[in-house]
């Protein structure tokens, strides 16, 4: 029986549209992304006409990730990223705006006066309201759980999307003066072989000349004495 | 004096039924190409031996203490064991019988009958 085996690709393509983050996890600032993929190679001298690919060998694709959580999260704007990497001079001021007159300073001052910075008032909205698990401890459980849980998830890299990723290391530092969780996670890719299987061949071999046939009956017989000469017939000679 | 198995053809497996004494004894011969080899599978009774290889000059299952034995005999004189699946249908080799009188006479004692 011929059989194949292969290993399936370890990542995809990044998707537009959905954000996979680490494990499903996207409230987080990633700080630093390591990507470390070593190789095993012998330091001993190789046989003359050695295959090559059967002495080097690859080790899983490892992943570090360390970052910051806090209770508010704001995704970046890549339009506000565009802009702040534009340092150059994008214009001159030529000429400023008048003086607001007394009727115009007026509203703005009423504008200001409003109940909106009056701290009992319905009208604020604080960052807590409306969620009932702080951002950090939803982080601190979800990536337990993957641990825990010894799932394996898919981890969002810069240039792409590494799927079948465990949680080899979890590090957790909470910072109590910022209010803010930094984390370290390591993690490891596992990477499967799928074996293939083939139909054995009616005739796998010609030269095997019919031994794979069942028995020729020849029949019973009563073997006759022979009067001839066998090599051992010394020994039953008088 | 032996006696002589006949009817062996160049089929590579075959069964033959031996009745003798009161004895009987199913053989199946095996012509092995890929090791030029031919090798016996025997049945006495409940007991059954696998696989011996046939050689020229020797008794072939002496341990098993079974009351019958096999010789091959080279008829050309080379003193080689059979290799060719024509070996024994062109008579270059001989298949000879020991039975029970004569292995009493080889052993020196008898052996249980089953």
């Amino acid at each position: 029986m011929a059989t194949q085996s292969y290993q399936e690709s370890g990542f995809e393509d990044k998707d537009e549209t959905v954000s996979v983050g680490i494990g499903g996890f996207t409230a987080l600032v990633r700080l630093t992304d390591t990507y470390i993929r070593t190789i095993e190679l012998p330091t001993s001298y190789l046989e003359d006409g050695t295959h090559i690919m059967d002495q080097i060998i690859l080790n899983p694709v490892e992943i570090t990730i360390t970052g910051d959580v806090s209770d508010i999260h704001i995704p970046g704007s890549s339009s506000v990223d565009a802009v702040e990497q534009d340092t150059q001079n994008i214009g001159e001021i030529g000429q400023y705006k008048q003086e607001k007159s007394p009727s115009q300073q007026k509203i703005n001052d009423d504008i200001i006066d409003s109940d909106l910075d009056d701290e009992d008032s319905d009208n604020q909205y604080t960052a807590s309201e409306g969620l009932q698990k702080s951002n950090q401890t939803e982080f601190a459980d979800h990536m337990k759980s993957l641990q825990d849980s010894k799932s394996l998830f898919s981890i969002e890299m810069p240039d792409r999307t590494y799927k079948n990723m465990a949680m080899a290391s979890l590090e957790l530092d909470y910072d109590n003066e910022g209010n803010s969780t930094g984390f370290t996670i390591v993690a490891s890719q596992l990477r499967f072989a799928i074996t293939k299987t083939e139909a054995i061949a009616k005739n796998p071999s010609a030269g095997l000349g019919g031994q794979t046939k069942s028995d020729k009956d020849k029949g019973t017989q009563e073997p006759k004495e022979d009067p001839g000469k066998s090599f051992l017939s010394y020994l039953i000679e008088d | 004096m032996p006696r002589i198995i006949q009817n062996i053809t160049d089929a590579p497996a075959q069964k033959h039924t031996l009745i003798f004494n009161d004895i009987q004894v199913i053989l199946k011969l095996r012509f092995l190409s890929t090791i030029e080899s031919w090798i016996f599978d025997l049945e006495y009774g409940d007991n059954t031996i696998y696989g011996v290889k046939l050689s020229v000059g020797v008794l072939h299952i002496a341990s098993s203490n079974f009351p019958f034995d096999f010789e091959v005999y080279d008829a050309s004189g080379n003193g080689t064991d059979p290799f060719r699946l024509t070996d024994f249908s062109s008579g270059r080799c001989v298949l000879y019988l020991y039975d029970n009188e004569n292995m009493e006479r080889v052993r020196g004692t008898g052996v249980p009958l089953l």
